[in-house]
Formats: C-alpha cells, sequence, structure tokens
C-alpha cells in the first residue's frame, strides 16, 4: 500500500530545513505550533511548563530534523516528539494520571481563559459573551474528560485532523479511533450536563 | 429484497448524533437515524445539541502566544543540527500493517532453542519489531537488520556457532559498535521449535481505560505467549545466567526514556543492562528457574514499564522476546 505521506511543500521544508535553513524551519512551527501548543496544553495544563516543553519540542526538531526518514507523515513524528517530551515532562514532574485542568497566564501573569481560536465570524456583544461563556463550558469540560479521550478530542475536534491522520499519530486503527471519538463526545456531553 | 430491523431506540440514536452528524455512519444506518429523528422532535433537539457542540469545540483550541515562535527562533540559533540520515526509501506501512506483520517474535534459549517466530516481517528502516536472520555460507546465523526474513533458523542442519547480531534495535551505548553479539554454539540450538504468528498488544492504560478486549491484550492473557514460554526448556547452565531481551516494535513512539532499569518479581531480579531506542532493553533475569519464571517477569517488566507512563502511549503493537543466554 503507498502512502502520500508528506505535501510537495512541506517535503521542500524538510530539506530545507534539515540543510540548515532555519527560515525554512521558521515556517515549518508556524504549520506545527498550534498543533503542538494545544497537544502539549492539554496534558501539561500549566501555561509555563507549557511554553517551556514547546520550545524544547521545536529546538529538538531543529536539531534532529534531519533524522526524519520519511517513514511516516512528518505530522506523525512532530506528534511522537512532542508527546515524548510531555511523557518526560510528566515523568520528571511525577505528575499523577490526574492531570491539572488547563489554565492559562495573561501578560500580567494572572491566570485566565486562553484566547479563542481566530474567528471571523461577526457577532453582537451579547452573542460574544454567551460564546465566551460557552467555550469556557466546553474547554473546562474537555479538560475533566480521561487523558485518552481527550487526546482524541484535542486532534479531532479542536485540531481538525482526519480520523486517518489520528490513527497514525496513535499507532491505533482508525477503527478504534471513531469509537473513541464517539466515547469520548459522548462522556463530554454527558460532563457538560452536570456542570449546566 | 428490503432488509428490515427494529427500529432504533431514543438512546441508540443519541449514540450515533455525533457520527449522523459528521456523515460518518454508513447509508443504510443514517437511513435509520433519519427515520427515527423524522418522528422524535426530543432527538432532533438532542441533534441540534450535538452540532452546536461541534461547531463550538474549534473555538477551544488555544492560539500559540506569539512568544513561542520568536522564543523558538531565538533558541535554535545557537543550536546545532545532528548528522543527517538517510531517507527511508520504502514507503510508509500504515501501523495496522505493521502491528499484524510483527507478529515477529524470535526467541532465543542459551542451550536450547532457536526459534524464529514469524513468517514474515514487514518493517520500516526504522523498524524496530524484528531481526534479520540470515544464514550464511559458514552455517553461521546472524541478525543483522531490523527486518525478519522467512528462515528457518532451526532447521536439521544446526549450524557450528550462531552469532545472533542485533542492530539498530538493540544499539550498543558505551561502544563503537551499533549492535551487540551474543553467540550461541550450536549445541544451544534445538530442531523443530514452535512459532508464534500472533501479534500480541500489551497496554496497560487502555486497558485500564476499559478499552475492548480484543484491541489490547493483555500479555498474561496471550495463550500463545504463555504456550511459547511452556514451551520453552532451561537447563542448569540457562538458570545460571539467563537473559531476556525485549524489543518494542511499537515505531511510532519512542518512549524508551521511560523503560525502568530494574524488575523483581519474587526472588529474580533482572537488570536492565542495555537500552536502545527501539528496545524495552536487554535484561539480565538472574534466578529464573523456569520458563514461566521468566514469562512473569516479562509480564512485570512491561506492566512496569507502563505504570509510569502516562495514558495514551505505552500500547505496544507488538513486541520481539528474545531469550538469551549471559555469557
Amino acid at each position: 500500500m503507498s502512502v502520500e505521506i508528506n505535501t510537495p511543500e512541506e517535503e521542500l521544508l524538510i530539506k530545507r530545513a534539515s540543510d540548515g535553513d532555519r527560515e525554512a524551519f521558521g515556517e515549518i512551527v508556524k504549520l506545527y505550533q498550534k498543533l503542538v501548543y494545544n497537544s502539549v496544553k492539554s496534558r501539561l495544563g500549566n501555561e509555563d511548563d507549557t511554553m517551556d516543553v514547546c520550545q524544547d519540542i521545536f529546538v529538538k526538531l531543529w536539531r534532529t530534523i534531519g533524522k526524519y526518514r520519511g517513514d511516516c507523515r512528518f505530522s506523525t513524528w512532530v506528534y511522537r516528539i512532542t508527546v515524548n517530551a510531555c511523557l518526560d515532562f510528566l515523568r520528571h514532574a511525577k505528575f499523577t494520571a490526574t492531570e491539572p485542568m488547563p489554565t492559562y497566564i495573561d501578560k500580567d501573569g494572572d491566570e485566565v481563559e486562553a484566547e479563542l481560536a481566530d474567528d471571523t465570524v461577526a457577532v453582537s456583544p451579547e452573542g460574544a459573551a454567551v460564546r465566551k461563556e460557552t467555550v469556557k463550558l466546553v474547554r473546562e469540560s474537555i479538560a475533566r474528560l480521561p487523558s485518552e479521550q481527550r487526546e482524541v478530542v484535542v486532534l479531532r475536534d479542536l485540531e481538525g485532523l482526519s480520523y486517518e491522520k489520528i490513527a497514525e499519530m496513535l499507532g491505533l486503527e482508525v477503527g478504534t479511533v471513531k469509537s473513541r471519538i464517539n466515547r469520548a463526545r459522548l462522556r463530554l456531553r454527558e460532563i457538560i450536563a452536570e456542570r449546566m | 429484497m428490503i432488509l428490515r430491523k427494529k427500529p432504533l431506540t431514543c438512546d441508540e440514536v443519541r449514540e450515533l448524533l455525533f457520527e449522523y452528524s459528521e456523515n460518518s455512519l454508513d447509508e443504510w444506518e443514517a437511513a435509520r437515524v433519519k427515520a427515527h429523528l423524522d418522528g422524535c422532535e426530543a432527538c432532533r433537539r438532542e441533534l441540534e445539541s450535538v452540532k452546536a457542540l461541534l461547531s463550538t469545540m474549534p473555538l477551544c483550541a488555544a492560539e500559540p502566544p506569539a512568544a513561542l515562535f520568536d522564543s523558538v527562533m531565538a533558541k535554535i540559533g545557537d543550536v546545532s543540527q545532528e548528522p543527517k540520515t538517510s531517507r527511508s526509501k520504502k514507503r510508509f506501512i500504515p501501523y495496522g500493517t505493521v502491528a499484524a506483520a510483527c507478529a515477529a517474535v524470535m526467541i532465543v534459549v542459551a542451550g536450547q532453542q532457536v526459534i524464529p517466530m514469524t513468517d514474515k516481517v514487514g518493517v520500516n528502516d526504522n523498524g524496530i519489531a524484528a531481526v534479520e536472520v540470515e544464514k550464511d555460507g559458514s552455517d553461521v546465523v546472524t541478525t543483522s537488520s531490523p527486518e525478519i526474513k522467512n528462515e528457518d533458523t532451526a532447521s536439521e542442519d544446526k549450524p557450528e556457532k550462531a552469532h545472533i547480531t542485533i542492530e539498530s534495535a538493540f544499539k550498543v551505548s558505551d561502544g563503537d559498535t551499533d549492535g551487540i553479539q551474543i553467540e550461541v554454539t550450536s549445541s544451544q540450538l534445538v530442531v523443530g521449535t514452535p512459532r508464534m504468528d500472533e501479534t500480541v498488544h500489551y497496554s496497560a492504560d487502555t486497558a485500564s481505560a476499559g478499552e475492548p478486549a480484543d484491541a489490547d491484550r493483555d500479555i498474561k492473557n496471550s495463550g500463545a505467549v504463555r504456550t511459547f514460554f511452556e514451551s520453552v526448556r532451561l537447563t542448569a547452565a540457562d538458570e545460571a545466567h539467563p537473559v531476556f531481551v525485549c524489543g518494542k516494535s511499537d515505531f511510532l513512539f519512542d518512549i524508551s526514556d521511560y523503560y525502568v532499569e530494574s524488575v523483581v518479581y519474587r526472588n529474580i531480579e533482572a537488570e536492565r543492562y542495555e537500552l536502545s531506542l527501539d528496545s524495552i532493553g536487554i535484561f539480565s533475569a538472574l534466578g529464573a528457574e523456569t520458563p514461566m519464571e521468566l514469562f512473569d517477569l516479562l509480564d512485570k517488566l512491561i506492566a512496569d514499564n507502563c505504570s509510569g507512563i502516562p495514558s495514551g502511549m505505552s500500547s505496544f503493537g507488538s513486541f520481539a522476546i528474545y531469550l538469551v543466554s549471559g555469557e
């Protein structure tokens, strides 16, 4: 079975970056920083830790990009590094299985809700307030999902990745991913209902 | 002919609403859901709620702070890159294919058996699951790459001497060579050894999370693994220095850094004396008197490895086991 694993644009960026082209690597960072950031954030919760780990991930990516062998999608490789970095952090931080709620730090150092993803839909002030509350509720509910379910929800519903890509990233069958995501969403609805 | 089936209940429909919203149900099932929705206002409201939730979730993704990009670019200015590795010429093999193929388990029991455990294995160049088994002209059995060929090393014309060199999969960290080499004399090889053609999954966290039994099976529950270990015979010499080596084949996640350095089961202590990127490690299991003790030890080792790793990343697609002499 032959699978086209990266787009030609990605391949070019990877090649240039592995040749030491920092500008090309910057493009790669732009492409993947949202995935990396949200994946790390969903695992670690704390903003400072998230930023530190994200930086470490991209530095490692830069250092080792020449080791990427094209055996899997580049995104999978990036995600693997991301997951390993999180595991490393959690292991050394001796976190328990119960991760903290994701919190976000504003520029004044206060923990606040994270900035919403870019949304170009114009809404009224009232609508915006309702939406913000809704997003807050959903985000907090996602944080209460078991980590395994939270992971697939982040990849599918926050990052919008395909079932196939998620399956590759997690090393699971597509069917397993689908059922896990469905269970996660159903559980999410229960959590939301409990909190309303 | 029209196949008829009992109409879906509200509970059943609500289990399917997310997939229905995404158009990921098959046509027939989608039609059944639609038929129910047409006559059930409550479930239609549920559907609207599901759609609202699905449309809200993308908004929950946080935008990375701008400082992240800047700090990364500043940091890499001082960081040099590691030497390149040549890109694989092979195409990506979907995980499922690899997992199925990597039923590859080769077990070498010092003093008794050389057991190639698979018919075929297709892995990528980073593949770790297995080693290539070849028999050269001088009756030397050599494992030299992370792929297994269908070679029956336990054939009638037993080699005088067997070299098991495991490169890539088990890299020596403190030496100049890329592999370890273990010698097994011909008298230690046994004909007619059992084969195991089954992929064994092990995942502590998915098991605890209630995954279906067919998705991840505990090694303890694998009849094939148990049968295999039951078939192993140890000699007195082996009991003094048995070593087992576990090579994980889940190439998607490098979690080897998190593996334990030793494991104790009853009176047996296994200490890791080698660990590589792609393996659980090579453990010296002094004190094991029976193969089943090694089996228990292996299970404990994997469980210990998994226990310290947060959920989701500790699943094994399959693994390779090597039991070799500690000499």
